[in-house]
């Protein structure tokens, strides 16, 4: 039953945000998501486990397949600098931020957990955002790919310092990271099944994105099982389903030059769960106690990371087929966080708990508030951003909103 | 405003424009990358031009002035990798085809030009409607009114022009049953249709000034015939192509324009005459909804033909005005309408195979760039 109010009550909060501001619905999510977490609401258990955990797979899954779908390797190979764009970005935030947090007396496993879970964009929220504000065109093309490569990095390098790194035992939350033999064989089999999930996810849902009809609710609810099955599946023997989801896209797209024919219904469902998960977001993080060191703390760390994001983009976008204008709108769009950086975390204090307790308490106090705090302040920035590009449909405001929103003489 | 002088210009000189549309790589739906584009192709050397047009989803190219269709197509060639080559770094590709299948109108966005946001404020939806491809060619003509004489003549063409190069069947993700469904759009503008039949150049000046008296016109520009001299060229435009899907199809379609202004030129086998347009609007319904398979009534002596057989019929009877260079062209043309196949029956044949309008827009992207 609390669950039914909170989304209710996130459905509302976000319709009214829209409504008022012309900003996101997610914005509303979040701030009934972080009420929630203040109040105990909901009694979500955290590290994610069990239901929530499969939930929030699937909902971060979704989004990344549609945003990993739009990924041509062909355009790619065609414009490398695009590639090392993304990758200077994704690297300066992890550097940035694992350096911010080691001056301010972080140990080394805290510091680089931080950073990883930093390096991830949010396609999710760009999806939303340009689905909100009707937003299409080059800067949100790229804001998302880059978002989605960024992603990728950030997937892979959590896997490998969750799986084959660990803290030194004990309780020093000073600790470094060790790298242990049984964790390569441990990294290895991940792997292996995260390929599995991808190829698994891709062979089924080949034939009814290439054959159906946009308008089938049946393929909606097929895909949205396959999708669950394969949370399900990787949550009980391993290998991380959200970057199986990435690949699985990856595949679809550029396995056959023929377009794919994403239902409507599913794209429906994706809002759904995307409200869930920003609502599962906030209230995680609102369960953090805040105090003043922890806020500087989170403050430092999230500033480091909009530098970082923001300056690889401004730092390598000429040559990369749009002008160093543009730039500054996809720089922006990078900012945001959200689902994906939470799974990354969670997947660290669940892996880390068990050897080093301390470790894990640290990563979660901080990297859950930078998360909220990046998710929210990453909604404002891109949407100004995507609006001030000339990309987004409408203003932001009320008056944007009324004034002629459904005319067609403007 | 006044309207200007009709320029000299070489008789039966072309020029070529072609509206085109800028399409997604994924979804293959309209995608509104003009201004990144345009921004891209800002120093390209190009024989014509490459401006924006009413939406930002689409662009338009030109040639210069050509002499014939070999000439057109050189021109085309250069313009048409150059913009290729722009469209791959942004990921995007380029179609031809009079409308996009499956875009929806309310979704465009007017192109950020004064005189666009002019249009729409005066139109309101139906600039968003004007979503729509189609190909202007440009004929030469030795003075103002040998000029009108040759667009009146045309004029019992216009059913030839249509159906050759319909390439619009679909419409916000229908089979509207039509070959060219993008002139039904034109007409929603009250200043569409034929233009007045005056036959010198003072008569059509006195027309002009009474409309712009009334305010309903400013410029030239403002009327959206299916024929209109263009004084600034010295030329006459012919506007009713739907966009071809290649742009040898579309030097074809210049090339019989070229050939039919020759034969008029040399021979002046008929005098047009208003009752010609007794008919015009039936043959035109004819040739947008049944294409080459339409029905022509000639308006001289009211003899009911297929459109086929009268295309055939006159391409048979221009035959010795064709240039050496445009030969090819036409007969190109002449093998397409024996077969009966325009691009409008090529969309439906892909559509039939594929059975999603998605796929076709790509197989039309691919039938632009090579």
């Amino acid at each position: 039953m609390s669950w039914c109010i909170l989304v209710a009550a996130a459905a509302l909060a976000g319709h009214m945000v829209f409504r008022l501001t012309g900003f996101p619905r997610m914005l509303g999510y979040t701030v009934v998501g972080l009420f929630a977490g203040w109040l105990g609401f909901g009694d979500l258990p955290w590290p994610l486990q069990g239901n929530t955990q499969v939930l929030l797979h699937t909902a971060v899954g979704t989004s990344m397949l549609i945003a990993a779908s739009q990924i041509s390797l062909k355009w790619l190979l065609r414009q490398p600098f695009l590639l090392l764009q993304s990758l200077v970005e994704s690297m300066a935030a992890l550097v940035l931020v694992t350096g911010t947090l080691q001056l301010l007396g972080m140990g080394w496993a805290v510091s680089l957990g931080v950073g990883v879970v930093a390096m991830a964009a949010s396609p999710s929220v760009l999806l939303r955002i340009s689905s909100d504000l009707r937003s299409s065109g080059a800067v949100t093309d790229r804001s998302l790919l880059m978002a989605t490569l960024g992603c990728i990095y950030a997937l892979v390098l959590g896997l490998v310092i969750t799986v084959a790194w660990s803290p030194v035992p004990g309780t020093d939350a000073q600790s470094g990271l060790v790298l242990t033999a049984a964790g390569m064989g441990h990294l290895l089999w991940n792997l292996g099944l995260t390929l599995l999930w991808a190829l698994l996810t891709t062979a089924v849902l080949w034939p009814v994105l290439r054959w159906t009809s946009s308008r089938s609710d049946s393929t909606a609810l097929y895909m949205l099982a396959v999708l669950v099955a394969a949370s399900l599946l990787a949550e009980r023997l391993g290998g991380s389903s959200a970057l199986g989801f990435v690949l699985a896209g990856v595949m679809l797209r550029n396995l056959s030059p023929k377009p794919m024919v994403w239902p409507s219904a599913f794209m429906a469902g994706n809002t759904m769960l995307n409200l869930l998960m920003f609502v599962l977001v906030a209230s995680m993080a609102g369960q953090m106690a805040p105090s003043a060191a922890l806020i500087s703390v989170v403050a430092a760390a999230s500033l480091a990371r909009l530098l970082g994001k923001m300056g690889g983009v401004l730092l390598l976008g000429a040559g990369t087929g749009i002008g160093w204008l543009r730039q500054w709108p996809v720089a922006c769009a990078q900012s945001p966080s959200s689902g994906l950086a939470l799974l990354i975390a969670s997947a660290q204090v669940a892996q880390w708990a068990a050897v080093n307790p301390e470790v894990a308490i640290s990563v979660s106090s901080i990297a859950l508030p930078m998360i909220v705090l990046c998710e929210v302040i990453g909604v404002l920035l891109a949407s100004l951003a995507l609006w001030r590009s000339g990309e987004a449909h409408r203003g932001i405001g009320l008056s944007a909103l009324t004034s002629k929103e459904k005319r067609h003489d403007t | 405003m006044t309207l200007e002088a009709f320029q000299q210009s070489e008789a039966l000189t072309l020029g070529v424009e072609l509206e085109l549309q800028l399409v997604n790589t994924n979804h293959y739906d309209l995608t509104p990358y003009a201004p990144d584009m345009l921004a891209l192709l800002k120093n390209a050397q190009v024989p014509g031009s490459i401006v924006p047009e009413v939406t930002t989803s689409m662009i338009e190219i030109s040639t210069g002035i050509c002499t014939d269709a070999q000439d057109a197509y050189q021109q085309l060639s250069v313009t048409r990798d150059a913009l290729v080559k722009a469209a791959d770094k942004l990921n995007i590709a380029l179609s031809g085809g009079g409308t996009h299948p499956f875009q929806q109108w309310h979704q465009q966005r007017i192109y950020n030009k004064p005189r666009f946001k002019e249009i729409t404020a005066l139109y309101g939806y139906l600039t968003k409607q004007f979503t729509i491809f189609g190909q202007h060619v440009h004929v030469g003509c030795p003075s103002a009114d040998a000029g009108l004489m040759m667009l009146h003549r045309l004029s019992r063409y216009i059913p030839h022009f249509i159906a050759l190069s319909a390439s619009s069947p679909f419409v916000q993700g229908q089979d509207t049953a039509f070959d060219s469904a993008r002139l039904n759009s034109v007409f929603a503008f009250p200043l569409s249709g034929r233009a007045p039949f005056a036959l010198h150049w003072e008569d059509f000046e006195r027309y002009y000034d009474k409309m712009t008296a009334t305010g309903v016109i400013h410029s030239m520009k403002d009327f959206y015939w299916d024929i209109r001299p263009k004084p600034e060229f010295g030329t006459v435009e012919v506007r009713v192509f739907d966009t071809p899907l290649s742009i040898e199809r579309a030097v074809a379609l210049a090339a019989y324009v070229q050939a039919l202004g020759a034969w008029f030129l040399a021979e002046e086998p008929f005098e047009p005459s208003e009752d010609d347009y007794l008919v015009y609007t039936y043959n035109r319904f004819q040739a947008c909804r049944f294409g080459l398979e339409g029905a022509y009534v000639d308006p001289a002596t009211s003899e009911s033909f297929g459109l086929r057989e009268h295309i055939l019929l006159t391409l048979q009877r221009i035959q010795s005005y064709v240039p050496e260079n445009s030969k090819e062209a036409l007969q190109q043309l002449r093998k397409t309408v024996n077969e009966g196949v325009n691009d409008a029956s090529r969309l439906r044949e892909a559509y039939a195979q594929a059975q999603q309008l998605p796929e076709v827009v790509r197989q039309s992207t691919l039938r632009f760039r090579y």
